[in-house]
């Protein structure tokens, strides 16, 4: 996610209009970044309807506090900030939920799973499935702090900086969870080091 | 500090940073130079490297969905309904979203140590102040006899 500095400042300038009533702009905020918060949202609690309703709740609250929002900081920075408080409450809530992807679920796509008959292609469909699942339980069962700052590094490509912002600590304390959530992951996935 | 001019980044601290850089394709071309120069001659780095790009390749299988059609649309409609709630409801939503529920047990218990204090004060003043005015009055009267 590595934003430019004009669309930074248009970021900020859409927020102070916003702010002053233009609230037509705010379509232009959410167009730029539903993904990336989706996207992380989706990583965070691993399921899509619920990854859909916290990214409806993070925009709401960014329409809701329009009137008090002072540029204080990199309008990503708090964007994420309340995407991930959100994520943290939901799995602190719905612990057991977390990582309970079956084949019935829908696909990231959207499209419900198919598997085609054609032999080879079913072979690469379910080494794949597996090895997803492998990441996606690898990465949920990380401690909070250290599977949000790989989300930020790896997916998002977020800033060091940046990534110490939202969760709140410094950046050598960043360098070090990661160091840690990769040790981690490179331990529990292994069995696909070749 | 090995021939290749950097300190191997398994061994020092300040240098372990060059492989987050390294996995995030974030070094800067001097680095990432030296960084080879130095995998060449490490055999302990080169594992760890093939072990990282394995790790990023692994990772990158994970592929993160798509918003089902009508996001937009479901989110406008919920500010307009927000829009149409009276102010109060919409200053209550804006203390929830703060998060005052965490403070709300400590301000609870603050409260009532206050109020505790406030009745013990109370308490205690009606209880004496019969028994400290008696003295007063007796001079009062003692005075008054003169």
């Amino acid at each position: 996610m590595a934003a430019s500095a004009a669309s930074l400042e248009r970021d900020i300038f859409v927020m102070q209009q916003l702010r002053e009533g233009h609230t037509h702009l705010f379509g232009e905020l959410l167009e730029r970044h539903r993904l990336p918060v989706f996207h992380f949202l989706y990583r965070m609690v691993q399921n899509q309807s619920v990854a859909e309703e916290l990214a409806q709740e993070v925009f709401l609250r960014v329409y809701r506090s329009r009137a008090n929002y002072e540029p204080s900081a990199k309008f990503t920075t708090w964007l994420f900030r309340i995407a991930m408080n959100l994520a943290l409450n939901w799995v602190r809530d719905n612990r057991h939920e977390l990582g309970q992807g079956s084949l019935d679920e829908e696909q990231p796509d959207g499209k419900l799973r198919q598997i085609s008959d054609h032999r080879p292609d079913i072979e690469q469909y379910l080494v794949h499935q597996v090895k997803m699942s492998d990441v996606r339980d690898a990465i949920g069962k990380l401690p909070e702090k250290q599977r949000a700052a790989v989300l930020m590094h790896k997916y998002q490509e977020m800033e060091y900086s940046q990534i110490a912002a939202v969760l709140g600590c410094s950046e050598s304390a960043v360098k070090s969870l990661l160091f840690r959530a990769y040790e981690s992951l490179r331990a529990r996935l292994a069995q696909y080091a070749g | 500090m090995l021939d290749d001019g950097i300190t191997c980044p398994l061994q020092s601290r300040e240098n372990a940073d060059l492989w987050l850089d390294y996995a995030a394709r974030r070094l800067s071309p001097p680095q990432a130079r030296a960084l080879d120069e130095h995998v060449a001659v490490c055999p302990s780095c080169q594992r760890f490297r093939q072990q990282q790009e394995m790790l990023w390749d692994t990772l990158d299988t994970w592929q993160s969905g798509n918003f089902q059609p009508g996001f937009a649309l479901r989110l406008q409609e919920r500010i307009e309904a927000e829009e149409r709630r009276p102010a109060w409801e919409r200053t209550a939503t804006w203390f929830e979203d703060v998060k005052l529920k965490p403070a709300l047990p400590v301000a609870a218990a603050i409260l009532i140590i206050v109020l505790g204090l406030q009745f013990f004060q109370f308490f205690k003043s009606t209880k004496l102040t019969p028994e400290g005015a008696e003295p007063e009055t007796v001079v009062e009267t003692t005075e008054a006899a003169r």
